[in-house]
């Protein structure tokens, strides 16, 4: 097939994943709302799990599974797309989750504005539709980009399970030997189709900002017991799906291999070595990308920044395989070679790679931030009353650290259980587990697979929920020193 | 008293993503003068979980340090390759243990090998190494039709019978790369690239499955959803280790058979020579050729060996190292069959 009928056929697939997606978890985001606060840690861990468990290995599993139906294609996509649903859909949720509370309803909303406009009444067509669309397409298009976006770009489990896409065309085409210079211009196509997403968010978010900044998130109506049934349904296979049966496969041995994996000191050093590597480079890449993002797009800031800002996601869009290879090419000419094979070659790249994901999540977490409850936390973290200025702290920590905690840490998560450019520009000696992995999962080692998977599944997993805590006492204490200054 | 918000230009973010560049920058520099130090660097395609071993048994043995590069299916064999090329200007590798012979020869071709006869280049037949020490072949594969002996016997007659009708229980992998690669350049030597070219046709035609690599070949196989398909020894093996039904017979073309050896090569412009040559050396000792015969992936030893120690079914496989298609000399055909998969599948 050719890269214009792949880009077409993966651009098809991301549509229809991502339309669905957004359905789901626009579905699914108020369940986060009604929990009691405490399953909803429980409930964000089944939510987010399908998100947590790596495409590398959820890829693998199903591969092996899908190998039956080898005569029948349309099935394999069906598994594929399916899994690449389930593994959006949490982070879907995620946005929706986070995105600005609603104040009055969109229904309200919208009769205000038309009772101002002398033209157009209710009732007509016209408006119904401009309605739909509002309440709509409008409210959910950052959400479906954002979905459309990972979908369009996803590589390990199409290249495992053996799916046309342009990111294993391009894969291909490397492999093959085509020169970088050649492989550029294979990408104008996927790039074109991102950049067009992009453009309308942008374009969306722009239009937003005049808008009142009351109603940012449609309401979902609290939904009945049939609803709250298939919302549970839903999570329970998704957690089926794509986190058990994948380790069922890896073989439930792994949880008894970490015997095994422990009393080999060896093997055990090495997997934790390059587990603390990966999060090493998966936390600081996470925070630098947040940061940037954070400067780039803040509302503050003029616009050259923001283009500038918009111009640094680009390399991030065109997929980490060609991402890696232009760094790596770049930075063995004559300028950029003594930083070649260095950590920093490696840190600029997940950099890059998060920066537009990082820039997105920015967008759409910002929204929530516009809202008084801000303004008041910072107020009240001022204080001179100290009881007053640590519930300002906390109120802030809720309004906007949480999230942003949330932020770096789904983008740690990308950059650590990061294959491609992990093995295409990490140091020999500071290599990340997810290379070794799934160098592995190619030779069907499977109980010290499953062994080393669940240890490094559980170590970034663990250090998020363990630096949770800290981070928050950390960002209630300094908060108030950092945003506002007293005058009198 | 009033409080108005203080307009900043830099975030917290902001500010801690800077702090990061500049620790991550010192620890950089860090690397960047450890390089210096006296470890050799191998870039290996040969799997990990088998050459770390060879490697830390050479560290043990010499006291050289060893610092491996493996290759991953992520970027495939060719990965290691393109590497090289890419970095020739400032190599950071010192000696690659490639897992076949054509990509290295391919190197060579480009000027990019050092040249070593050494003690283990001796021990290893003419036609499994460049005549001039570029590089030198050993511990070979094997590429053989594998068959779920539930669905068709591993015979010539009832493999050519499954070959001669339809394909859609026949698994090959995308020849773009990897040993399948090197199957295409041996047929397209013996047959011709127009011969090749209708061979290939007809396959599609007649619905072969194409998977993604040998591996998935043999798991198609070793799950019965195809009866027949193309691939190597080491992935054989691991089907039998795994009790699977399947069965293995060489893939013969002109009554030779494709034996696909590791090769090893040292790295113009490398520094450290005489660690790598103590490495080549090494690799292809006896010792190591035995233990990669007695590896997982039974690799069949290609110099002098006692063969009472390498395991029985690599025994079967002796007979076929004189009968082994030669692949030294194949570069050009490997670049116009490449040429003409490229036009194919990437268009």
């Amino acid at each position: 097939m050719s890269l214009a009928t792949i880009c077409g056929v993966t651009v098809l697939r991301s549509l229809v994943i991502s339309v669905i997606g957004v359905f789901i978890s626009r579905h699914l985001s108020p369940l986060l709302n009604a929990g009691n606060s405490k399953h909803s840690y429980l409930l964000f861990g089944l939510i987010l799990a399908p998100f947590l468990v790596p495409e590398l290995i959820v890829g693998y599993a199903w591969s092996l599974i899908s190998l039956k139906l080898v005569h029948y294609p349309f099935s394999i996509e069906l598994i594929y797309s399916g899994l690449v649903l389930l593994k959006v859909v949490p982070v879907g949720i995620v946005c929706f989750y986070f995105s600005a509370p609603t104040v009055i309803s969109p229904e309200a909303d919208f009769i205000r504005n038309r009772l101002r406009s002398t033209s157009a009444p209710i009732s007509g067509m016209k408006s119904q539709w401009s309605f739909f669309l509002w309440k709509t397409l409008m409210r959910t298009f950052p959400v479906w980009a954002m979905l459309f976006l990972l979908t369009f770009q996803e590589f390990e489990m199409a290249s495992l399970i053996y799916r046309d896409s342009w990111t294993v065309w391009i894969f291909d085409a490397q492999a093959g030997g085509v020169p970088i210079s050649e492989t550029v211009p294979f990408l104008v196509g996927p790039l074109l189709v991102e950049l067009l997403i992009i453009a309308g968010v942008l374009l969306l978010f722009r239009r937003l900002q005049h808008q009142s900044p009351l109603n940012r998130r449609d309401q979902i109506q609290r939904g009945s017991l049939c609803g709250a049934i298939l919302s549970w349904g839903y999570l329970l296979t998704a957690f089926l799906i794509v986190v058990v049966i994948p380790f069922s496969l890896t073989g439930w041995g792994g949880v008894l291999s970490l015997g095994n994996l422990f009393q080999n000191q060896l093997q055990l050093a090495g997997i934790v070595r390059e587990c603390a590597w990966g999060l090493l480079y998966g936390i600081s890449a996470g925070i630098a990308a947040w940061g940037l993002a954070a400067f780039f797009f803040s509302k503050k800031q003029p616009r050259y920044l923001k283009v500038l800002g918009f111009l640094c996601c680009l390399p991030g869009l065109c997929g980490s395989l060609t991402l890696a290879l232009v760094m790596a090419t770049l930075f063995l000419t004559e300028f950029g070679h003594r930083i070649y094979d260095t950590p920093i070659a490696l840190f600029i790249a997940l950099v890059f790679y998060l920066f537009p994901r990082a820039a997105f999540l920015k967008l759409i977490f910002s929204a929530r931030w516009q809202n008084d409850s801000l303004f008041l936390a910072e107020l009240l973290s001022h204080s001179k009353n100290h009881q007053q200025a640590i519930k300002g702290g906390h109120l802030h920590w809720a309004v906007q650290g949480k999230m942003q905690y949330g932020a770096v840490v789904i983008l740690s998560f990308w950059a650590y259980w990061d294959v491609t450019i992990n093995s295409i520009l990490a140091p020999n000696n500071t290599m990340s587990s997810s290379v070794r992995l799934y160098g592995l999962m190619h030779y069907g080692q499977n109980s010290i697979l499953s062994a080393m998977t669940f240890l490094s599944l559980c170590i970034p997993i663990l250090v998020s929920i363990l630096l949770f805590p800290v981070i928050k006492k950390l960002w209630i204490t300094i908060s108030g020193r950092l945003n506002m200054n007293h005058t009198v | 008293m009033n409080q108005t918000p203080k307009r900043r230009l830099f975030s917290g973010w902001f500010i801690l993503a800077m702090v990061e560049f500049v620790v991550i920058g010192s620890i950089g520099l860090v690397f960047y003068y450890q390089q210096q130090n006296e470890a050799i660097v191998v870039y290996c395609a040969h799997d990990a979980i088998f050459s770390e071993e060879i490697l830390n048994a050479f560290e043990q043995k010499t006291g050289i340090k060893v610092e491996p590069r493996f290759d991953t299916e992520a970027t495939k064999s060719l990965g290691l390759t393109n590497l090289i090329i890419r970095e020739q200007d400032h190599p950071r590798c010192d000696v690659f243990w490639n897992n076949q012979t054509l990509g290295t020869a391919a190197l060579k071709e480009q000027g990019l090998l050092e040249a070593y006869q050494g003690d283990g280049y001796r021990r290893i037949p003419e036609k499994f190494k460049d005549p001039d020490g570029y590089w030198t072949g050993f511990a070979a594969r094997l590429r053989v039709y594998i068959t779920n002996t539930e669905k068709v016997n591993a015979t010539k007659t009832s493999i050519e019978q499954r070959l001669a009708g339809p394909l859609n229980e026949v698994a090959i992998a995308k020849p773009l790369y990897g040993t399948t690669l090197t199957h295409y350049t041996v047929l397209c030597d013996a047959w011709g690239l127009e011969g090749l070219k209708e061979w290939h046709q007809s396959l599609h035609e007649r619905g072969i499955q194409e998977t993604s690599g040998n591996a998935s070949v043999k798991n198609l196989v070793a799950s019965g959803a195809c009866a027949l398909g193309f691939t190597d020894t080491d992935d054989y093996f691991v089907a039998v280790d795994e009790k699977k039904t399947v069965a293995a017979l060489p893939i013969t073309v002109n009554e030779q058979v494709i034996l696909i050896p590791n090769s090893v090569a040292m790295i113009k412009g490398t520094k450290k020579q005489k660690q790598a040559k103590r490495l080549i050396d090494y690799l292809l000792s006896a010792e190591v050729e035995l233990k990669l015969a007695q590896s997982q992936s039974r690799q069949i030893p290609l110099g002098e060996v006692n063969w009472k120690q390498v395991p029985e079914e690599v025994r079967e496989y002796q007979i076929y190292i004189e009968q082994a298609y030669p692949l030294a000399n194949l570069v050009k055909q490997r670049e116009i069959t490449l040429a003409w998969l490229k036009s194919e599948y990437l268009k």
